[in-house]
């Protein structure tokens, strides 16, 4: 129907939106930006270790080893705690994607279904020459199209990060739970819990208890994700290889001697420089596309299950 | 009195045994009710309140769907006539966070099938609202104006009000009247319009419908509703007013003065006079077993015609 | 163009209000053939009544012959009602009666059943 309006000039611009694409996108303007500028935020934090933010550990590394990795990573305890260590700065991206499918399940089940259905706008957009169906197919797919848009290309950005600078990480739990967490999964969890959070809206109709529920079932399955196999466990995966060299004057690379800040020990054993970096797992691709493949299922059931909800509160 | 009507169909509503529940063990909001709301009407939907008049209206709507009977609206079920009802709910929600003029472009887009932007645009213009005023800063009446130049924009063929002149004061009132008497006069748009108060609805109206508990007590053109009854004031009982029905009857002196519905011309002894549509609607809400009359034209489907 | 003013409390249908506005208009002079009355829609605008009882009420104003519809204009005065100037022989004949009358001790209510009974016998009622 939208499509059918679209205007005669030629125009090489983006059609503008129609129909009910606009109604959401004016609706949810506020979330919109909001959203917009979480991406430009956090790509701009990624950028910043990838060029600028790396610099100084990097030169650690190359003059000290993974001796310097560690001096980097320690730093925090003397320079104070607000000031993260590079290491420490490098791990927030994850945790702010992974706050930002909660904040996806939070804002579908509060201002995108239950807030309208509990003042009623929702049955003022019934109302026009918009079914109800076609009314929720709108007000998940555009939402669900930012927010694929916003979480591809951070985690494209991610994955840029750890390739160029992964090596500069504290060995553990971290750069392990790391490499393992960023991936397609990461884009397929806030679209569950945009689902999950339509569900709780559409079933509850009342703001506050949609927001409850739909923030203890997104915080479930991030526990569940986090712990049972084969999804990104934090203690279950795989040993992450690293492979870490001297390289001598000559261009030969030898064993770490293990000389710490040593500049005298790192001159005995004619040490000019480190190679250091973490080699593919290949456990990851299987787990991620499984891991993948169950989120996007269970959202494609919860959508399933919003658009019967939807049914049985409406004739649609 | 209904020529206004063109080449539409006659009909704008016919519901027969419409039951509609909230809930599946409640008690019916609706309870089997059967009429017919001929097109180019302007209806008024009168009853206390809990009769079920804002669940006929969600029902007709295609908001509400039936539990039992069948509903056509405009020659089809409700959901498919959408394009062409504008309902106006109670509490008028609208986006807040919208002004005027985004409000109108939503209807635009919404319903690009029949909006008429200018005509919108003049009912905005006649209340002299800004069209940049956001739409929480806007009075009641003011909230209407909007909601009802969203819902004429449409170019709707019926129009479901819920309470449109509740909590407006009585210049808004009027003016809000006048913009769809004005509508219905140009384009013979079939309004059924609901209210507690019902003398506000007299002048507008020329059909009605009284709900009680969930039925239908009187439904008929507003003429023939009103020729159909006689106040009767003089001495007697109410048993020597047979054949007539007597809707309510109350001592008055050494007599009595009662509400019969006519069968028949009324006996000379009896001083007679015609009611007003206020006594006419209190004495058969006050008389709950009264049977109903639903006029001819107001009768769903070839049934019996009970005046 | 002529403004209806509906008074919702007197007791008379309202469409009988707008033809007698409509006769006290011609009347008075202030509509004479050829003037457009205003239209349904307008006059519902402004007084937020049922169309359907304007057209009523222009139907009857049409049955006694004083305005016609042309379809697609509007409906048109046709004639106007005896109007009666100020000046004219019987309203003289009017004033020196009721100064009789007054000489005669009559007070303003005997003139007035007077004048209307004397009214009913020479105009009887359901003209309107």
């Amino acid at each position: 129907m939208s499509a059918a309006a679209t205007t005669a000039p030629v125009r090489r611009a983006l059609p503008a939106p129609r129909g009910l694409v606009w109604t959401v996108l004016r609706l949810h303007r506020t979330a919109l930006w909001i959203w917009t500028g979480f991406v430009v935020l956090t790509a701009g934090l990624l950028l910043w270790l990838y060029g600028p933010g790396a610099a100084h550990t990097q030169h650690l590394l190359d003059t000290l080893g993974y001796a310097g990795v560690q001096q980097d990573a320690w730093a925090a305890g003397v320079t104070g705690t607000f000031t993260g260590t590079y290491n420490d700065l490098f791990q927030d991206p994850a945790s702010l994607l992974n706050i930002s499918s909660f904040a996806v399940a939070l804002f579908a089940a509060g201002t995108l279904t239950s807030r309208e259905l509990e003042n009623g706008t929702a049955r003022l957009a019934w109302t026009q020459s918009v079914t109800p169906a076609r009314w929720l197919a709108a007000k998940l797919a555009v939402p669900a199209l930012l927010v694929t848009a916003g979480t591809s290309l951070l985690v494209l950005l991610y994955r840029m990060l750890w390739n160029a600078h992964g090596n500069l990480l504290l060995a553990g739990i971290g750069p392990r739970a790391l490499y393992f967490a960023i991936g397609p999964a990461t884009v397929a969890a806030p679209l569950l819990g945009l689902a999950v959070g339509a569900v709780a809206g559409l079933a509850l109709r009342r703001t506050l208890p949609a927001l409850a529920v739909a923030g203890l079932a997104q915080y479930a399955v991030n526990a569940f994700r986090a712990n049972s196999w084969p999804f990104q466990g934090r203690y279950q995966q795989p040993e992450l290889s690293v492979r870490s060299r001297a390289i001598t004057s000559t261009g030969k690379e030898i064993p770490d001697p293990g000389c710490y800040d040593s500049h005298a020990c790192l001159a005995r054993h004619d040490v000019v420089g480190f190679t250091r970096r973490y080699l593919p797992s290949p456990d990851y691709w299987p787990r991620q596309l499984l891991e993948t493949g169950v989120l996007l299922a269970a959202t494609a059931i919860l959508v399933a299950v919003a658009f019967g909800v939807l049914r049985k509160r409406s004739t649609s | 009195m209904s020529s206004t009507s063109t080449t539409r169909s006659t009909v704008a509503v016919e519901a027969r045994g419409l039951t509609v529940r909230h809930g599946r063990r409640a008690a019916a909001a609706l309870d089997d009710c059967s009429f017919r709301l001929p097109a180019g009407r302007v209806s008024a939907l009168v009853g206390p309140n809990g009769a079920g008049k804002s669940t006929l209206l969600a029902t007709l709507a295609g908001l509400l769907r039936p539990s039992a009977g069948t509903l056509t609206v405009l020659g089809a079920g409700p959901a498919e006539t959408r394009e062409r009802i504008a309902y106006l709910a109670q509490d008028k929600p609208l986006h807040p966070q919208l002004t005027i003029a985004e409000t109108l472009r939503m209807g635009a887009e919404l319903n690009p099938a029949r909006w008429d932007a200018a005509y919108a645009r003049a009912i905005i213009e006649q209340g002299k609202l800004a069209p940049g005023t956001k739409v929480r800063k806007l009075s009641g009446g003011q909230r209407t104006r909007v909601a009802l130049a969203l819902a004429l924009g449409k170019r709707p063929d019926l129009m479901l009000l819920d309470e449109p002149m509740a909590d407006l004061d009585p210049l808004a009132r009027h003016e809000l009247l006048g913009t769809l008497m004005a509508d219905a006069a140009e384009r013979g748009t079939t309004v059924l319009m609901s209210s507690h108060i019902v003398t506000e609805l007299a002048d507008a109206c020329d059909h009605l419908l009284l709900l009680g508990d969930g039925r239908i007590r009187l439904g008929g053109g507003l003429d023939d509703l009103l020729l159909a009854h006689t106040v009767v004031t003089g001495r007697g009982t109410p048993a020597e007013l047979a054949p007539h029905l007597v809707v309510e009857s109350r001592a008055a002196g050494r007599g009595l003065t009662a509400l019969i519905r006519n069968d028949g011309p009324v006996d000379e002894r009896w001083q007679a006079e015609p009611p007003s549509l206020e006594e006419l609607l209190l004495a058969h809400l006050r008389s709950p077993g009264t049977p109903a009359l639903i006029t001819p034209g107001t009768t769903a489907a070839p049934a019996a015609v009970t005046r | 163009m002529v403004a209806y003013r509906i008074d919702r409390r007197s007791g008379v249908a309202t469409y009988v209000q707008i033809v007698q506005q409509t006769k006290q208009a011609l009347r008075l002079g202030l509509l004479e053939p050829g003037d457009r009355l205003p239209t349904a829609r307008e006059v519902v605008e402004a007084t937020a009544i049922n169309p359907n009882t304007v057209l009523k009420a222009y139907r009857e104003l049409e049955r006694e012959g004083l305005v016609e519809a042309r379809r697609g204009l509007g409906t048109f005065v046709r004639r106007t009602l005896g109007a009666t100037p100020v000046d004219s022989p019987l309203r003289e004949e009017l004033d020196t009666w009721a100064g009789s009358a007054r000489a005669a001790g009559l007070d303003r209510e005997d003139v007035a059943a007077l004048f209307a009974s004397v009214l009913d016998a020479h105009f009887p009622k359901g003209d309107q």
